[in-house]
């Protein structure tokens, strides 16, 4: 228990004095700017606790206060007898810091209570200075003892941890009894600066007490019996000091008073030791030694005892210049010393070793992240994690938001306390620090807000010791990144410094806020979410924008849906999409239901992107909104071609121009995904009449399909430039061989009308001059109807007509004219022998443009079948003899 | 005396020789004539007997008729029908022309050229052999087209096309190494294919294992003029009556100008 107070205050003493060493240099900077994150976590406030640091918590110590000077707080020194009576002394540097206090001055006062707050984790100190509830570790459970409380003699005074209450080196249970404080044994009792509380069996005592031995109560000390030994020289032995070995007293082993070495067990042995320098002939240097007070005869007797009749000296640089003239510097077993450390050459000057005792990291494992499941995390690219990614995840609705950080050390003694800090891009930071592992009793201090924390260790003597830190995130945490450092100290206060992980970690509320506007992309035939093509005219009102909701799945069968926000006419927000979700969309019904689809791209708002990504659904990963960026931000942006140019479609056959074929087929009919789907081809598979049997689209002088995308056919993607047309008919052609040769058919008058020949007829029509369509007719299928209509002119479809069926043959232009909210078919195919066929029927809801053609050509190959035999054959090879 | 006399004689040898050289002459005239009357009645009465051929045929493709005679009794035809037939492997008979299409009918026809699918093809795979103009591989593409009746009675098409010769002519079109397509499978009840060569014009074979049905009629007319009885003037004319559609009947849409909207 004492010793992890130690280590923790040498930690805390790390960050004041030493500050943080950057041995892995790496530069990390945050991606938004900001904090510089390549340094280690900023170092907690806490004031000084006096000078100097504090030594390591070994027997031969004792801290005392300098009453004459408060203000020079605790030192150390060794146990000098002499100066015992003088100075108050201490066994815990605490109880130092406690007794000085009231000599201090009011700011020294407070600062030694604050620090006093920090070592012990008490909540108050005597004296009337205390540190807030929030400023002590509550981990340690410290509170007041109130008057009333069990606090025999010392009211008001700070209790911590019970192990920190017994004063007995022995059996606490002993000096409890009864509740009487019985002072404190083998202390004078102007020193009475610990607490005692006593306990209502002597096992709840023990149990308080923790396990012994603790350093003073069950050993004795014994002065180094090796400290020349001619017959085996060797400078370890010599400079071996085993202060306190044993458990030997006189009652057990009467001869080692005999050959004084014993002491009773209430009285420190090392009390009785005192070291000095003298000159070793063998190695020809001063060596250290310990020996019984006063000392110096000691010393000398065994010197004389070994045949090296000599001085013995309390300093080494007395020791070299009196004693140990021409003293040879030698440097012994420096594989046997810290790199850290610096020893003595024996002659002045120093040694430094070259033994890797400072804990490192090992790698591999190194550093790991892992979720709740304790399931590895890998980072990604730049070495990064956050918490909203999928595997953090325990459902879709919710992040757990428990986050496992891992490493693993070797160290040449057990790792005492451990710290991992991350260093927060543009906030305070977060330290979390374990001290006292060693001992089994860890005790926890967490800067920084937001968070919990879980931590576990193992280590196996001096093995490799693993460190399990469980953060469990909290909403207020702050939402930036944070580069990850690790610390950690043995049990000898060998210390790694700062080492940066190689990892970042953000820890954020998962929001994406979304933007975006509605295009119209209606003058564009190309609109493309690759190119940006059709995402600069917004959309007016004519498109009814009225809303606009995201839905995603959150769990089998649950889904969420979330309305957006929409500003008249084109624009829409939301606060919050989740990332890591895929979002479908849905406008308001009349969009929805209009046919076509509109296009979108994304722009990763809050990593600046100016250019779309093209996903087909709405994704919030990586990919399209980075969770990296100070604040991830997506645009949503969609494009739609609200007013298409009217197209139109053949079904089941081919189309032949002599000079140009042009079209519009809309993009909005490729990028469709509303059943049925829109084919986006000038001519297409007629299911009804076989299948492949989209045909050719031919023309001699071009061909424009309309989208870039989209086909000539479907299937057949087939097109050629090429005149399939010959000049081989007119009007008068087809007059003469059918009507006036084979008496095919009736003659109409010019501007005769569909209404003429009435519903439901069928032969050969020969029409001198225009004709219009002006009335539906039909011609089923299985039976022998036809209808073959030859014009001596043009040939006008009217807007009324919704279907026409028959094979149209004209002088001149065929013309699809006029609006209609119907689509026009025919079935059945058109020529014009030398002019233009025209399909300008348009919808008078343009928008059905987007997805429906105006006219549709069908063809129907049965009516080859069941044309009268006059004009289905072709007179050809006429020759002539005898 | 004398002198005069002399003049005299001269005189007479002249209107003499005059006279001998102008009967000569009007004697040829004469027999030129006659001859050319001659050849001016023969080329009537074969005129007469070519239009009595043609209005035998006319009057053949009307009435059916394999008899003509014109109301003058100085003309008559006479009506020889032959079938066209294809075999089991069909040669076009002319070369089919780069971008236009030819047919075999895969239906019979009845006698009145109406359409009889019960005696047609029997149906099965096909294979389409095509050279170009010199008869050498055919370095193009073709479309090929379809026709058929379905278990439903409904008649469809479907369309292939083919790179011959790894032409790569036509985006879309299968690529086939050689110059022919084999195996081409037919379904349904067989009514017609049209074969359209691309890239250039070409001589095209289909062959299967079974008969094709005739593909038309060859009908002969033999007209006579003059004595009509005894010694006529006769001449001959055949024509070739295939079932072959106008070429716009195999598309959706054509225009000799332009298809636009």
């Amino acid at each position: 228990m004492i010793r992890n107070v130690f280590l923790f205050v040498l930690l805390l003493f790390l960050y004041i004095f030493k500050g943080f060493c950057v041995v892995n240099a790496q530069v990390v900077r945050p991606p938004g700017g900001g904090k510089d994150i390549s340094q280690p976590p900023a170092q907690p406030t806490c004031p000084p606790c006096g000078e100097p640091s504090p030594p390591a918590d070994s027997g031969e110590y004792f801290y005392y206060c300098a009453t004459d000077d408060a203000k020079a707080a605790c030192v150390t020194n060794y146990g000098d007898f002499a100066g015992y009576d003088e100075m108050a002394c201490y066994d815990l540097l605490k109880d130092c810091f406690k007794d000085v206090n009231g000599e201090c001055d009011a700011e020294t006062k407070k600062k030694v209570a604050c620090c006093m707050t920090l070592i012990t984790g008490c909540g108050s100190v005597s004296n009337g200075f205390s540190c807030s509830e929030s400023e002590a570790n509550p981990i340690r459970g410290a509170k007041l003892l109130a008057p009333s409380d069990t606090n025999v003699g010392y009211p008001n005074e700070c209790m911590c941890d019970p192990g920190y209450q017994c004063k007995s080196w022995d059996d606490a249970s002993t000096l409890c009894e009864g509740k009487i404080d019985r002072g404190e044994i083998g202390i004078p009792t102007q020193f009475k600066t610990k607490k005692t509380r006593c306990y209502d069996s002597g096992d709840d005592c023990k149990k308080a007490c923790g396990p012994t031995p603790t350093p003073y109560s069950q050993t004795i000390t014994e002065c180094n019996a090796n400290f020349f030994d001619p017959l085996n020289p060797s400078f370890d032995q010599y400079r071996m000091v085993p202060i306190c070995i044993g458990t030997t007293t006189t009652e057990t082993d009467p001869a080692c008073l005999s050959e004084d070495k014993c002491w009773r067990a209430d009285l420190p042995c090392g009390w009785r030791c005192l070291g000095l320098y003298y000159c070793d002939p063998i190695v020809r240097g001063c060596r250290f030694g310990f020996f019984l007070r006063p000392g110096i005869e000691d010393c000398s007797n065994k010197l004389a005892l070994r045949g090296m009749p000599g001085k013995c000296f309390f300093t080494e640089d007395e020791c070299r210049i009196d004693g140990c003239m021409g003293c040879t510097p030698q440097c012994d077993a420096p594989e046997d010393v810290c790199a850290e450390d610096v020893v003595s050459d024996g002659c002045g000057g120093t040694c430094t070793g070259t033994k890797v005792c400072t804990p490192s990291i090992i790698s591999p494992p190194g550093f790991e992240v892992r979720n709740s499941s304790s399931i590895l995390v890998m980072p990604d690219g730049s070495n990064r994690n956050h918490i909203c990614e999928q595997i953090f995840w325990t459902d879709q609705a919710v992040s757990s938001k428990n986050v496992n950080y891992r490493f693993s050390m070797s160290s040449n003694n057990p790792i005492d306390a451990v710290m991992i800090g991350f260093n927060n891009a543009d906030s305070d930071d977060l330290i979390i620090s374990e001290a006292g592992i060693a001992g089994g009793d860890t005790m926890q201090n967490v800067t920084g807000v937001g968070v919990t924390v879980d931590f576990s260790s193992e280590q196996i003597g001096a093995g490799p010791f693993t460190a399990n830190f469980t953060v469990k995130y909290g909403n207020n945490f702050p939402k930036n990144l944070n580069a990850i450092w690790v610390t950690a100290m043995d049990t000898e206060g060998r210390t790694m410094p700062w080492t940066y992980v190689n990892r970042t970690f953000k820890s954020w509320n998962c929001d994406v806020p979304l933007s975006g506007t509605l295009y119209d992309g209606s003058g564009e035939t190309d609109a493309s979410c690759a190119t940006g093509t059709g995402f600069s005219v917004i959309a007016n009102s004519d498109l009814n924008f009225t809303s606009l909701e995201y839905y995603r799945n959150i769990d089998l069968g649950v889904t969420e849906t979330v309305g957006t926000n929409i500003t008249s006419p084109a624009y829409f927000n939301y606060p919050g999409l989740v990332w890591g979700s895929t979002y479908n969309k849905k406008f308001n019904a009349d969009l929805d239901a209009d046919p076509g689809e509109m296009i979108f791209g994304t722009k990763d708002k809050g990593a600046g992107a100016t250019s779309y990504k093209c996903p087909g659904t709405l994704l919030l990963n990586e990919t399209y909104v980075s969770a990296y960026s100070t604040v991830p931000e997506i645009v949503v942006d969609y494009s739609t071609i609200v007013n298409p140019e009217p197209w139109y479609q053949v079904m089941g056959g081919g189309l032949a121009a002599k000079t140009t074929i042009k079209n519009s087929v809309p993009v909005t009919c490729y990028n469709d995904v509303t059943v049925p789907l829109c084919q986006p081809g000038i001519s297409i598979d007629s299911s009804e009449v076989g299948s492949s049997n989209s045909g050719m689209v031919a023309a001699g002088s071009g061909i424009d399909k309309g989208c870039a995308n989209c086909s000539y056919g479907i299937p057949n993607n087939w097109d050629v430039a090429s005149n399939l047309v010959p000049a081989i008919y007119t009007y008068d052609y087809f007059f003469n061989e059918y009507f006036v040769k084979a008496g095919l058919g009736v003659s109409l008058a010019a501007n005769a009308k569909m209404s003429d020949l009435g519903v439901g007829y069928t032969g050969v029509v020969f029409v001198n001059g225009n004709f219009n369509i002006d009335q539906d007719n039909a011609l089923a299928v299985g039976t022998n109807d036809y209808l073959v209509i030859f014009v001596n002119g043009s040939i006008t479809f009217e807007a009324g007509v919704n279907s026409s069926a028959g094979i149209f043959v004209a002088k001149d232009a065929i013309n699809m004219i006029d609006s209609s909210d119907t689509q026009l078919q025919v079935e059945g195919l058109l020529y014009s022998i030398g002019s233009d066929v025209n399909f300008l029927r348009n919808f008078v809801t343009h928008s059905k443009n987007r997805k429906y053609p105006s006219t549709v050509i069908k063809y129907r190959p049965d009516y080859l079948f069941k044309l009268p035999s006059e004009l289905v054959r072709v007179f050809s090879g006429w020759k002539q003899g005898t | 005396m004398e002198t005069r006399n002399v003049k005299k004689g001269q005189t007479v040898l002249f209107v003499l020789l005059i006279s001998a050289v102008v009967a000569v002459i009007g004697l040829s005239m004469s027999k030129k004539t006659v001859v050319e009357t001659k050849i001016n009645s023969d080329e009537e009465l074969l005129k007469q007997a070519f239009n009595s051929a043609e209005s035998g045929i006319d009057y053949y493709l009307k009435t059916g008729e394999t008899t003509y005679e014109s109301e003058d009794k100085k003309q008559k035809a006479e009506i020889i029908r032959t079938s066209i037939s294809a075999g089991n492997n069909y040669v076009f008979e002319e070369l089919t022309l780069d971008s236009r299409k030819g047919i075999l009918w895969l239906a019979a026809h009845d006698s009145n050229g109406n359409v009889d699918e019960a005696n047609g093809y029997n149906g099965g795979s096909l294979n389409i052999t095509v050279k170009d103009g010199d008869n050498n591989d055919f370095v193009g593409a073709i479309e090929v087209d379809y026709y058929y009746r379905d278990a439903d009675g409904k008649i469809k098409v479907t369309r292939k096309g083919y790179n011959l010769k790894n032409s790569n002519l036509i985006s879309g079109f299968e690529s086939v190494s050689d110059s022919f397509v084999s195996g081409f499978q037919t379904n349904g009840t067989p009514l017609l294919i049209t074969i359209m060569p691309l890239g250039r014009s070409a001589w095209i074979t289909i062959d299967s294992a079974s008969d094709f049905p005739d593909q038309g009629e060859l009908i002969t007319s033999v007209g006579k003029a003059g004595d009509v009885s005894t010694s006529p003037v006769s001449r001959k004319v055949k024509l070739s009556n295939k079932f072959k559609f106008p070429f716009f009947m195999l598309e959706a849409v054509t225009a000799g100008g332009q298809i636009t909207n």
